[in-house]
């Protein structure tokens, strides 16, 4: 009888999500079914695959690429291990110091080709061969290509079956096992995205993510009972017999499918509902020792929820899973369509590093899970927008944040003290991020271009969210807010490239922004506006030689009359053009406001009044983010004190602490 | 003889030579004072006229701190958050004797800290000779002339401890905390690998805290028993400490114990007031100096209370010796 509820639940729970989602709510291209077998034991995954593959393109294809991603974990060959090698020149290379047996592979066993509405079938493993396209093979083969004995004609469905075996490395980057948890992420032979008649199929790069065919999946996990299982998508079935248990999970509209199982997951649930957006049922898998930790997480998510709701398109998908992975996993915090890891680690728990991380995450279910760039080619395009939106969300649901300050810190163990004084906004840590990045690397390039990994982050994900900062700030809240929405909108279940929110940009905003948008993304060009001199001074008046010949007049003293000759000189120091506003406050407490288009590299503006300057500001409202030296852009005409004595101050009486310190080992 | 008793002999020593105190916190005053008007110029020349000034009165500006950092090291960047509070900034200063990164702020603030340390090694002469002088009563000259005779004997010994410290800063906890990432490697609670290395820290503060009271017995006995020899004085206040451990321990950290506590009630005094205003700035700037009086008095109390309980310990020694 209680099975046969279950049933009925997760019947009705899947009905609710054809209601949501449809295959036809997107071009649905491929459609997987998938059993996978876990054998916790050797770590591995036995999957037997159907994949029907619809042809979108307008000429016959006569090859199919896969990825073939759990081989970036297989050997020193693969680009994930030379990259990370390239990255640590004078330190042990990873693959030096992982264990050979804890790495992983992609085996495929069998791989036969049946046409729709035929019976014959083809085999295609002779012909596998491990190749991306257009490039030479080199040794990784993270990708492969299989020939077709007869090419596929547009509009034709193909249906490709393959038996495979996928080894799980001990948990390397967002994948493999960790004790007794296995994360199987990027695990099956995908198939590459075939886009204006030609493939786009990037093999694993340590930068850089993923990309795939939004279609439907129907998966059925087999795994012992012993461990809590969740995976993308909605529970329609689950059978117990003999120790192990049968999970089938169904999805329409997504381009990828994760899963989990492990031994130490607690779950719990929460539907999430607010005003209009539709009803989300969130379940959590979280580790036992954080349990405490669920109503924060939970929080988080529901905020992520509601504000990228509110500002982009609603969540459409009837559940969303939330992983809490294992301390030191190397799972860490990761999108997957319909679920996302997070971890919780001695470093985030006390702050709000951790609600930003479920956000940020969270927020991926949007820029990435339905508007799905492609990771590889553009990734500032999911990651800047994500970034921009977490600290926006952020902003909104926790407001500012406060300074951490740890001490006794060793190997990221510490303790913390919030200073109650030092409060700033979420996107100054963006800020802090991107400014010794200022200037190094191009946005818009591709993740496995830029000339480091810390280049990749600050570019792909700080400077590119600064540049939505600023493109908010430079045309407004509204507007920008307008902008996102549109592309969220017009780009739902598709894969959208930069041009086409840059065309949203120039449809949208009252004003023209194209150089600026290529400045931006395409240079490294460097911002920084500032105020370079205030000053008010009595006119010049009258003194010298006046006149010529017989009515030339000596006058000896200067005259002149109340007024101040008031002279404001501002500078722009980078390379970066944008329109800037200018605040004026006077002695008297009237501000004066004015706009620079910011394109020469200095403006004065002089006038005579009867009252001098105070101070004068540039981008009083911090608009554009971008510029690397805020403190530049506020002057007084008149210098004052407290300030440098108030820290002086507590300086010097740290100092003197420090000094009695030093005299402990005397 | 009991440690409450060496303890208040130790008070009431320490009370005989209170002008040791306004002296020793004069060198500290001056010595910080020496920075301190060269940092406030250059903080001055670099906000005074910036509106990131409001910013700093009120608390602190990440964004201006952010670029200077960026800047290099101008001695401008030993200023952070971590000032406003008082806890943070006790607690930086903690974090050096436990981990040795004395250069952590800056080499300019190490050189000084360095000289301020040979100057401490010379006055620590005059105090514990004054301690351990019959007369008892405070005279300046009779101070500085028992600084200049120890000095190379308490220099000797600032060394030696110099290069025990040195060698548990880079050799043995290294090592530790090595043995403490290869035990907990594999461990799945960050909570458990926390208190792991919290305990890790204490297994350090006690090790220098030992060998802090090992050269504080090697100075007094050195004074008091006209050692010839700092070395010898260092294995002599070994022995002596093998022989009293009880005592000598207990009483280091009664010590230890008053002067926490009172790092901590101050630095819960200024986390609670906040220096916004120029008023309450001033209140602050007046309690640091108190409290570094107060802890000045604290360091001359180790010194007065050990002096006596040593004193106390071998005069039973030569009692019973003569029964």
């Amino acid at each position: 009888m209680k099975q046969t509820v279950v049933l009925l639940l997760l019947a009705l729970l899947a009905a609710t999500a054809s209601s949501q989602v449809t295959p036809q709510s997107c071009l649905s291209v491929v459609d997987y079914r998938i059993a996978a077998t876990l054998n916790p034991s050797e770590q591995t995954v036995q999957g037997k695959m159907t994949l029907r593959w619809i042809h979108t393109g307008s000429q016959p294809v006569s090859e199919l690429y896969f990825h073939a991603y759990p081989n970036a974990f297989k050997n020193a060959s693969s680009h994930f291990f030379r990259d990370e090698a390239r990255w640590q020149p004078d330190g042990k290379a990873l693959i030096d110091i992982l264990p050979a047996e804890e790495l992983g592979y992609m085996e495929i066993h069998s791989c036969i080709l049946r046409r729709h509405g035929s019976s014959e079938s083809t085999d295609l493993l002779p012909s596998l061969d491990y190749r991306a396209p257009g490039v030479e093979p080199d040794g990784d083969q993270t990708v492969f290509v299989l020939e077709l004995p007869q090419p596929v004609s547009p509009g034709a469905t193909i249906d490709v079956n393959m038996d495979f075996t996928t080894k799980l490395p001990k948990s390397i980057l967002r994948s493999g096992y960790h004790n007794r948890t296995f994360f199987v992420s990027q695990w099956y032979p995908k198939i590459g995205f075939l886009e204006a008649d030609a493939w786009h199929c990037r093999p694993y790069h340590r930068d850089g993510e993923f990309f795939g065919n939004f279609g439907s999946f129907t998966v059925e996990l087999i795994v012992p009972d012993d461990l809590t299982v969740a995976a993308t998508g909605v529970l329609v079935d689950s059978v117990s017999s003999d120790g192990i248990t049968r999970y089938t999970y169904q999805q329409d509209c997504v381009h990828d499918f994760a899963w989990t199982a492990g031994a130490d997951y607690q779950v719990m649930r929460r539907q999430f509902t607010f005003n209009e957006l539709p009803s989300v049922e969130l379940i959590l898998l979280v580790q036992s020792a954080n349990r405490s930790l669920a109503d924060r997480i939970f929080q988080a998510t529901e905020n992520a929820l509601k504000y990228y709701g509110l500002w982009t398109v609603p969540y459409p998908y009837p559940t969303l899973t939330i992983v809490d992975a294992p301390w030191r996993s190397q799972i860490g915090g990761m999108e997957y369509p319909t679920l996302f890891t997070i971890e919780v680690t001695e470093n985030n728990i006390g702050t709000l590093d951790l609600e930003s991380l479920i956000v940020h995450e969270c927020g991926h279910q949007f820029w990435y899970g339905m508007v799905a760039n492609d990771e590889g080619r553009f990734p500032w395009l999911d990651e800047g927008l994500n970034s921009y939106s977490e600290s926006r969300v952020m902003n909104a649901a926790y407001g500012p944040r406060t300074w951490r300050h740890t001490v006794l810190k060793k190997s990221g163990f510490g303790i913390s003290f919030d200073l109650a004084d030092v409060r700033f906004a979420p996107r100054l840590q963006q800020w802090q991020s991107f400014l010794p990045a200022n200037g190094r690397d191009i946005i818009d390039q591709p993740a496995d271009r830029f000339i480091d990994h810390s280049s990749y982050m600050k570019n792909s994900y700080s400077k590119a969210a600064l540049v939505f900062w600023t493109l908010e700030g430079v045309i407004g809240e509204e507007i920008f807010t307008e902008i996102i929405k549109t592309f969220s909108q017009r780009y739902q279940f598709a894969h959208p490239k930069p041009k086409d929110i840059f065309d949203i940009v120039r449809e949208k905003s009252p004003i023209e922004l194209d150089h600026f948008l290529e400045q931006a993304f395409r240079s490294g060009a460097r911002c920084d506006y500032a105020v370079a001199e205030v000053t008010s001074r009595t006119p010049l008046g009258e003194k010298g030689f006046y006149g010529s010949g017989k009515d030339r007049i000596l006058k000896t003293e200067k005259t002149a009359d109340e007024s101040f000759i008031n002279r404001v000189v501002l500078q722009r120091k980078g390379e970066l053009t944008l329109p800037v506003d200018i605040e004026i406050s006077l002695e008297n407490g009237e501000i004066l406001r004015q706009t620079w288009d910011g394109k020469e590299l200095w403006h004065r503006i002089e006038w005579s009044s009867s009252v001098a300057i105070q101070k004068v500001e540039i981008d009083p409202e911090r608009k554009i983010m971008l510029d690397a030296n805020l403190s530049n852009n506020a002057r007084y005409r008149k210098s004052d004190s407290s300030a440098a004595l108030k820290w002086s101050g507590l300086w010097m009486g740290w100092l003197q602490h420090l000094f009695e310190v030093m005299a402990f080992f005397s | 003889m009991s440690i409450l008793s060496a303890l208040r002999e130790g008070l009431a020593l320490n009370q005989k030579h209170i002008k040791i105190v306004p002296l020793i916190y004069a060198v500290n005053f001056f010595f910080a004072l020496a920075l301190a008007v060269p940092f406030f110029f250059n903080l001055f020349e670099q906000t005074a006229r910036l509106g990131v000034r409001d910013d700093l009165l009120r608390g602190f500006s990440v964004e201006w701190w952010s670029t200077l950092e960026l800047g290099g090291d101008s001695i401008l960047t030993s200023l952070r958050p971590a000032l406003a509070s008082g806890f943070a900034a006790l607690f930086d200063n903690l974090q050096l004797l436990l981990t040795g990164e004395f250069t952590a702020f800056g080499w300019w603030l190490f050189a000084f800290g360095l000289l301020y340390l040979v100057v401490s090694s010379f006055l620590n002469g005059g105090v514990i000779g004054l301690y351990a002088d019959e007369k008892r009563t405070f005279s300046t000259s009779r101070f500085f002339s028992f600084a200049g005779f120890y000095f190379h004997h308490f220099i000797a010994i600032t060394m030696t401890a110099m290069l025990i410290y040195s060698a548990l800063y880079f050799l043995l906890f290294p090592a530790l905390y090595g043995l403490v990432e290869t035990w907990t490697g594999s461990w799945s609670s960050f909570r458990a690998v926390w208190w792991m290395n919290f305990a890790a820290f204490f297994v350090i503060l006690g090790l220098v805290l030992l060998i802090n009271m090992v050269m504080d017995y090697a100075k007094i006995v050195l004074v008091v028993e006209k050692q010839e020899s700092a070395w010898m004085a260092i294995y002599k206040a070994v022995r002596f400490i093998l022989a009293h451990p009880g005592g000598s321990l207990g009483l280091y950290l009664l010590l230890s114990g008053m002067a926490f506590a009172l790092s901590a009630g101050f630095a819960a005094l200024i986390t609670w007031l906040h220096p916004k205003q120029v008023l309450v700035f001033l209140i602050v700037f007046t309690l640091q100096q108190v409290f570094i009086t107060a802890k000045i008095y604290m360091r001359l109390n180790f010194y007065a209370a050990q002096h006596q309980y040593y004193r106390q310990a071998q005069s039973t020694v030569r009692k019973l010796r003569k029964v």
